[in-house]
This record gives C-alpha cells, sequence and structure tokens, in this order.
C-alpha cells in the first residue's frame, strides 16, 4: 500500500500556471486571478466572476460571423474554480444580480452556457434589438451541436493515445484537428470540469487520463 | 481528519456479498446465491488486527433458504435476536438468530429490491418493503400482515429508508426519478415530493418535479436525520434537507453509478464533518456531507463494490465486492511518513493520541 497521502481530486490548470511562476505556457490561459488566495485557501468571492472573463477570454472572437458573445461553459468553469459547491453558489449570485445570463445549451440537461450580461447585450443590440431573435438562436443550437461534436473529438485525441493517458502539455501543443474551431484549451477545460478525464499530477505536468469507469 | 484509512483483514467469501448490516459484534451478510452469514468481530486493543471470522451461515440445504440473490439484510433494531432478509424470489423472511430458522415470510407479487425497518421507532414494528410493482409496502411483523399499501411512484422502487428522527417518517426512491417522503399516518399520499430545481419553473418539463435525471437508486438519511442524500443514475448526488424537501445544492461532481438495482452507501456517524461512503466502480469514494469535497478514494477491491455499511462504535467501514471479499477500513492512527525521507525512523503519532505526560524517568 502506498504511504503517500492521496491528492484528492485536481488542480485546475490556471491554478498550476499561476504558482509556477509564470512559467511560460503560451497556449494555455495565465492563471485563474483571485481563483485561489494563497492557492490553498477556499475560493475568494469574484472567483466564479474571474472564471467567466478568463473563459471569455478562450471564445474565438469572430468565429458564427462574430454574431455570439463569447460563452463559457459551467463544466469550464469548475476545472477553474475546484470547489463546486462554492462555484455554483457564486454563479447563481451573479445571475440573480443580473451579471451573467445562463443558456441551456439543448441537449444535455447539465450543459449550461454561460454569457457575461454586457457582451450579450452588445451583441444583441448588433442584431435585431430583440434578444430571443431566430437568429440568435440558430446560432446558439448550432453552436451547442458543433461544440458537442468538437468536445468528443478532444476526447477521442486521448483515447487514442498509447494507456488512453495524455500529458496536458503534449495535447495543448497538438495541431487541433480541423473540425476543432473553439480551440483546445477551451474544450480541455470542459473536460477537465465535467470529470471525463482525470488530472493525475505528475512530475513532467498534469497528466490526463481518461476514467476507468 | 487528513490521511484516512488502511485496510485490514479479508475475508474470503464466495459468492458475492450484496448486502451488510452490523450490531455490535457480529456482522450479518447476504451473498448472491440466497446464502446469509455472520462474522463476528472481536477488537483486542488498538493495535492488534480485527479478527472476522465466519461464525455460521446458512447451507444450500436449508429449507428456508432464499432462491435467489439477497439483496437487503437488516438485523432488528433493538436487539440481535433477530434479523430480516429480502430477496429477488420474491419473500421477505424474518429469521430467529439463535436457532437460524425462518420465524416469518412475506410474499409479494414481484421481486424485493430493498426493505428496511426504522431504527428508533418504538410505536410500531413495521418493515418497508420495496418492489418491482410501483406501490411501498409496510408489513406489521407483530401481527404477520401487510396490507398498507403507500401509492404514488410510478416504476419500480430501489431503495426506502425510515428516518433516523421520527418514528413514521419514510423516504422512498423510485426508478421514475421521484423521491418522495411519507408518514405513514396519513392516508392521503405523500408529503413531499423532492424537486432537484426547487420549484423553478425554467427548466425543461420532462425533469420537472424529479429529484434526479435518471433512476434514483440510493438512499440514506444523516445520522441526525436533518437530511437525506440521493444518488441516481444521472451520476449524481444530492443533499437534501428532509424537514422541507429543499435541494441544497451541493455538488459532489460526478459520482459514478451504473448499478440497475439498489446502490447501498453509508454515511459516518460522530465525526466531526460528517463523511457519506459512495461504492464507485472498484473503489469507495469519501466525500464531505455538507461542503461537497471529495476526500479521498479507498482502493482496496478487485471488482465493483456493492454495499457500505459505517460502524460509529469503532469508526470503521466494512464494504462488500463482486470480487467475492468483504473489506474492513480503519482510520489511519499514524500520518503517513514520505517514503524519501531517510531521516526519520519513527513514525509521527497523530497528535490527537499523543499525550503532554512528561515521563517519570527524566525526572530526578
Amino acid at each position: 500500500m502506498s504511504r503517500k497521502r492521496p491528492r484528492p481530486g485536481a488542480e485546475p490548470l490556471g491554478l498550476r500556471r499561476r504558482r509556477a511562476g509564470g512559467r511560460a505556457e503560451a497556449d494555455a490561459p495565465g492563471g485563474a486571478a483571485g481563483a485561489r488566495g494563497a492557492g490553498g485557501g477556499p475560493p475568494g468571492p469574484g472567483a466564479a466572476r474571474a472564471a467567466v472573463a478568463e473563459l471569455g477570454r478562450l471564445f474565438p472572437r469572430g468565429l458564427f460571423e462574430d454574431a455570439l458573445p463569447p460563452i463559457a461553459l459551467r463544466s469550464q468553469v469548475y476545472s477553474l474554480v475546484p470547489d463546486r459547491t462554492a462555484a455554483d453558489r457564486q454563479l447563481k449570485e451573479l445571475q440573480e444580480q443580473g451579471e451573467i445570463r445562463v443558456i441551456q445549451l439543448g441537449f444535455d440537461l447539465d450543459a449550461h452556457g454561460i454569457v457575461l450580461t454586457e457582451d450579450y447585450r452588445t451583441r444583441a443590440a448588433g442584431q435585431r434589438r430583440s434578444a430571443h431573435c431566430p437568429r440568435c438562436r440558430e446560432l446558439v443550437a448550432s453552436c451547442a451541436w458543433s461544440w458537442e461534436i468538437r468536445r468528443q473529438a478532444v476526447l477521442g485525441m486521448v483515447r487514442k493515445a498509447k494507456y488512453r493517458e495524455l500529458l496536458l502539455s503534449e495535447l495543448l501543443g497538438r495541431r487541433a484537428p480541423a473540425s476543432v474551431r473553439l480551440g483546445l484549451a477551451y474544450h480541455v477545460h470542459d473536460l477537465i470540469g465535467a470529470q471525463l478525464v482525470d488530472c493525475v499530477p505528475t512530475t513532467s505536468g498534469t497528466l490526463l487520463r481518461l476514467p476507468e469507469t | 481528519m487528513a490521511s484516512w484509512l488502511s485496510q485490514w483483514e479479508v475475508a474470503l467469501l464466495e459468492p458475492r456479498p450484496r448486502a451488510l448490516s452490523w450490531t455490535p459484534p457480529v456482522y450479518l451478510f447476504a451473498r448472491k446465491n440466497g446464502m446469509l452469514g455472520f462474522l463476528s468481530a472481536r477488537q483486542a486493543g488498538l493495535d492488534d488486527p480485527l479478527h472476522l471470522q465466519r461464525a455460521e451461515s446458512t447451507r444450500r440445504y436449508h429449507p428456508d433458504v432464499h432462491k435467489y440473490s439477497v439483496e437487503t439484510v437488516q438485523w432488528y433494531p433493538h436487539d440481535t435476536g433477530m434479523f430480516t432478509s429480502s430477496s429477488f424470489d420474491k419473500t421477505l423472511k424474518v429469521w430467529d438468530t439463535n436457532t437460524l430458522q425462518a420465524a416469518d415470510i412475506f410474499n409479494f407479487e414481484e421481486t424485493v429490491y430493498s426493505h428496511h425497518m426504522s431504527p428508533v421507532a418504538t410505536q410500531h414494528c413495521l418493515v418497508a418493503v420495496g418492489t418491482r410493482a410501483p406501490k411501498v409496502q409496510l408489513c406489521d411483523l407483530k401481527s404477520g400482515s401487510c396490507c398498507h399499501i403507500l401509492q404514488g411512484h410510478r416504476q419500480e422502487i430501489l431503495a426506502v429508508s425510515w428516518s433516523p428522527r421520527y418514528d413514521y417518517i419514510l423516504a422512498t426512491a423510485s426508478a421514475d426519478s421521484r423521491v418522495k417522503l411519507w408518514d405513514v399516518r396519513k392516508a392521503s399520499g405523500c408529503l413531499i415530493t423532492l424537486d432537484q430545481h426547487n420549484g423553478e419553473k425554467s427548466q425543461a418539463a420532462e425533469s420537472a418535479n424529479t429529484a434526479h435525471n435518471g433512476k434514483v437508486n440510493g438512499l440514506c438519511f444523516t445520522s441526525d436525520g436533518l437530511h437525506l442524500l440521493t444518488i441516481g443514475t444521472d451520476n449524481r448526488m444530492r443533499l437534501w434537507n428532509s424537514s422541507n424537501g429543499e435541494n441544497t445544492l451541493v455538488n459532489y461532481g460526478k459520482v459514478y453509478n451504473d448499478s440497475r438495482k439498489g446502490l447501498k452507501f453509508a454515511v459516518s456517524c460522530g465525526c466531526s464533518s460528517e463523511f457519506v461512503f459512495v461504492p464507485y466502480g472498484s473503489t469507495i469514494a469519501v466525500y464531505t456531507i455538507y461542503s461537497g469535497e471529495q476526500i479521498t478514494m479507498l482502493k482496496g477491491h478487485y471488482k465493483s463494490v456493492d454495499c457500505c455499511v459505517f460502524q460509529s462504535n469503532f469508526q470503521e467501514l466494512y464494504s462488500g465486492s463482486r470480487d467475492c471479499n468483504i473489506l474492513a477500513w480503519i482510520p489511519s492512527l499514524n500520518e503517513p511518513v514520505p517514503d524519501d525521507d531517510g531521516t526519520s525512523t519513527r513514525s509521527h503519532l497523530n497528535p490527537a493520541f499523543e499525550d503532554a505526560w512528561s515521563s517519570s524517568d527524566e525526572e530526578g
């Protein structure tokens, strides 16, 4: 039996970058500012908001004819804010204060897209001033459908690897398949937060491994 | 509590144990082929290993043996003179421990998934039984009748549990994704149906008024009876306030659950922050109940774990699995020493167990 204390759960991507003292990995997010106070305490009150802003920066602009605001996913917020209950509570407060909107991405009852209200209004104002215009809904639906396909494509990259595990740095360094338009980092956050892959800390960095179950 | 548990003695049983129940110092287990057995547990001091010895078990030729898999066993809550077992052979049997004969047999129309006797009730001797039929049946041990029926669910009942706080409150979980709380004295239906969205109407219509987005196959009250944990095939575990049925929205993450029958999980009793132990594939996941944090995964079984039971007197966890083993888990008394620390020759004892008295050899 191993005598080493097992580390519960995964550390978020952003946190590892920050604690490494700014080790440059250009394609990974720079670190969730405010997600963890001293890298060990409970998440600060602005953690979820900072996470949503951070993830919004990952969303590629100009996609879908620039008609969609940057959408973050709830599972991505979990990968940056490891305490899920606190993340849920903060997102609910932000929703009640009107700072974010939560959109149901049709196919999966748990898949929620999170949009900052100001982004949502600027985009909607650019359309026909109707927040529920059919074109917007079509775009969100097609975004959701394509997101699911891309997510499975990125998961497939891990699945095809030898022993079904892949170093995070290697995955991010690979050329994204042509179909993945939202960016590898975006999808990796989503996979980690949705617990579709396990994060294992190793001496060479974080390893993504498919769970046995 | 930082470091966790180590496993101890392994009892090899075949075929696989499906359900466990404890009352000190004897354990009762149920086997998949219909047989039952006892393990007696003696503990001689903290340092000696726990000895589990098979004391008695029913044999295949026993006249009252169950024909199919025994799903649930439970000691009579007040003493060990009696225990009950329910099985896929559509019966609930009440056994006399000393003679190992069936004292009473209740027959049902459908296979029995789960049964439970109230641990606190003194006014009644009702056993709640969940079967493949959508009605919950209450059998009275005193009179031998089972005509009290609770209607309300639409599919099979996968788990039932009495409240450890109130004599007459019962929770039932069904494959129709609903969990209902009943007061069995009331004639007119259930008290509360748990709603995961807490009444918000904006969600999709098919998940309205459901506790989970899939079958609900596990139920456990916390030891004080104020909260209820439910687990479902949507890979979620939820914590509810049992007095008003509100979803506390504690998020445990993905709690993998592919069991087509009931999943028997356990909560701790008497710890400073209570834990819940959930079978998770071939490991046991340990979470803090009120914060949702995953503490650790207990690895030791080779195949999927079917049942866990927690013994609060010694703070031990027992788990049964399809690899025909029952494992006993105890809290680790010593902090684990890092392997590469060659200088420390003495393992560091947990400060809670150190005494502050000076040794008399050092003085004078």
